[in-house]
């Protein structure tokens, strides 16, 4: 990966929007130690169980870790460091443009969704860069796009609790921390950025796996989709802590929506071509359902002894399953893949038949 | 096989590229988005209710402009005049507070410019509407300046002024005059004195 130059643009994007949130917030940090160190502490585990959730939300296999970790540092780090000053200079040009009073009520829903949906899809494309194979259709671009929206979004919680002890006159620094949390997390994480950019980012998948003129039309409508959404919410409509949910459920429902075409049009490719590779003798009849479950590959490792025999069969396993994903598509693709891939599940199945006691796979 | 290593690396940097310098050149090809202000022009912040911002300061002489670059008027306005600041900030309370509470607070953040700090024996200041706050000094480096805090139950308001000591001495009593225009109107008003 470290070959490609999207791997080191990521390292200097990141880098560069680190320095400058950095610079940003580390006075307002330094000044409100208490509040900075609460939002921090609370945000942390948000982080964490949104990483776990989102990973998980793969109905085969989690995410690989390293990728969901590339695409929340991008969120976190490049995308929000990189919006500070782009949205500053946008609100700038509206207010210069249609005045202060236009610009408080209409700026945040011009600017934010521009700066902020283009930066973010931004790490999905990069991610799909830098690691081809792992943006492979709708539903890949639904995980990492909604990874990297969460990494914005809670660097963004962070900066907006630094925000509210500021508008409460730095009167109530752990009372602003904490209704920052509540309002924006608790309240207000379920429709946030994780959502638009899964949105956006399925669109992209589709475009990934398959270049064509349907899914470049796909991407296009889903990043607009997810423009939109971002628009309303910033919008000065059904404003009120009452109306949130009413605004937010458009947002939930679309990624909810867009989540469960993409995971359908996964697995429906999935069961097509672990058919496929049962006629053709690669898979073993009934080796699908097992395939597709992680529990079920989870619970056949116990009847297999410890040692090189269950690791190779875990290593044939993960072999089976890039195979079935390999037909996906995806950027770069190598038409030998397939070949190698088969070959390669066929070795291992025959080493793991010929270790000493073995549990048959075949 | 589509070959993108090169051009779509190549392209993500023109993206981010046109982002992160397109749009701050662009702000600064607009100019500084200065808008003079005619004497008696009420400049209003804070949540918009019924058409109304509850806070209001009445610009009492010539030569101000309202900074729109700067200003988000649902939190804050910015009002030029030479090279003197004037901010007029919101403060929305999450539990009821006074006026010594937030100066203390704005002391602090006037600290995170690192530039200037507030003096620590504020005075009281009465409005012409007869509302009580909490005046001092700022004070830094080449920098000169003063500040006021107003806070009711539910709202409160913080006015800093600073520029360089000259040009603040010429514009102090303008703005002075400024402060004690500050109205916060109801429902938010319950004063809590100093």
């Amino acid at each position: 990966m470290i070959r490609r130059p999207a791997f080191w643009l990521w390292a200097a994007v990141c880098a560069g929007g680190a320095w400058i949130a950095l610079r940003g917030m580390d006075a307002a940090v330094r000044a409100f130690p208490v509040g900075a160190v609460v939002g921090g502490a609370l945000l942390a585990p948000a982080l964490a169980a949104g990483v776990w959730g989102l990973r998980r939300l793969h109905p085969v296999r989690s995410h690989r870790l390293g990728y969901a970790l590339i695409a929340v540092a991008w969120g976190g780090l490049a995308a929000f460091g990189l919006a500070l000053p782009a949205n500053a200079a946008f609100h700038a040009v509206i207010g210069k443009a249609a005045g202060p009073d236009f610009n408080s009520a209409w700026g945040a829903a011009i600017a934010a969704p521009v700066d902020e949906e283009i930066l973010k899809l931004l790490g999905v494309v990069t991610l799909a860069l830098m690691a081809p194979s792992a943006i492979r259709g709708p539903l890949d671009g639904w995980g990492y796009g909604a990874l990297v929206g969460l990494g914005f979004q809670i660097s963004e919680n962070f900066l907006y609790v630094l925000n509210t002890i500021v508008l409460t006159g730095a009167t109530q620094d752990v009372n602003a921390a904490l209704f920052s949390f509540g309002s924006r997390v608790i309240g207000g994480a379920w429709w946030s950025h994780w959502a638009m950019t899964a949105i956006g980012g399925a669109g992209l998948g589709c475009l990934f796996g398959r270049v064509s003129r349907g899914s470049a039309t796909m991407a296009a409508a889903a990043f607009v989709l997810a423009m939109a959404l971002h628009s309303w919410w910033d919008a000065p409509v059904l404003q009120g802590v009452v109306l949130l949910p009413v605004k937010g459920a458009p947002i939930l429902l679309a990624a909810i929506v867009a989540y469960r075409l993409a995971r359908r049009r996964y697995l429906s490719h999935f069961r097509r071509t672990v058919h496929a590779e049962t006629v053709r003798g690669v898979l073993v009849p009934g080796e699908g359902h097992v395939l597709i479950h992680r529990k079920w590959r989870r619970k056949e490792r116990w009847d297999v002894p410890t040692g090189e025999p269950r690791r190779l069969l875990a290593r044939l396993r993960a072999a089976q399953l890039s195979l079935i994903e390999d037909g996906l598509g995806g950027l770069e693709r190598d038409p030998r893949s397939t070949v190698r891939l088969r070959t390669d599940v066929h070795d291992m199945r025959h080493h793991l038949n010929s270790c000493p006691s073995p549990r048959r796979v075949a | 096989m589509t070959r993108v290593k090169w051009w779509g690396t190549g392209l993500v940097a023109l993206t981010l590229l046109v982002l992160w310098a397109g749009l701050p050149l662009l702000d600064k090809a607009l100019g500084n988005g200065g808008r003079p202000l005619a004497p008696g022009t009420v400049v209003s912040v804070g949540t918009e209710r019924d058409g109304v911002r509850p806070i209001t300061l009445t610009i009492p002489h010539g030569g101000w402009a309202l900074d729109e670059a700067e200003t988000s008027l649902t939190g804050n306005a910015e009002l030029t005049s030479e090279d003197v600041v004037v901010n007029l900030n919101v403060a929305v309370p999450l539990a009821p507070f006074d006026a010594r509470e937030l100066w203390d607070g704005l002391g602090r953040i006037v600290a995170l410019g690192g530039r200037t700090r507030l003096g620590a024996r504020p005075v009281p200041i009465v409005t012409a509407h007869g509302m009580t706050g909490l005046t001092g000094t700022i004070t830094g480096r080449d920098r000169a300046g003063t500040a006021a805090v107003f806070a009711t139950d539910t709202l409160g308001a913080t006015v800093t002024a600073a520029g360089p000591p000259l040009a603040f001495r010429s514009l102090a009593p303008q703005v002075q005059a400024m402060v004690r225009t500050l109205t916060i109107a109801a429902p938010w008003t319950s004063e809590t004195g100093p």
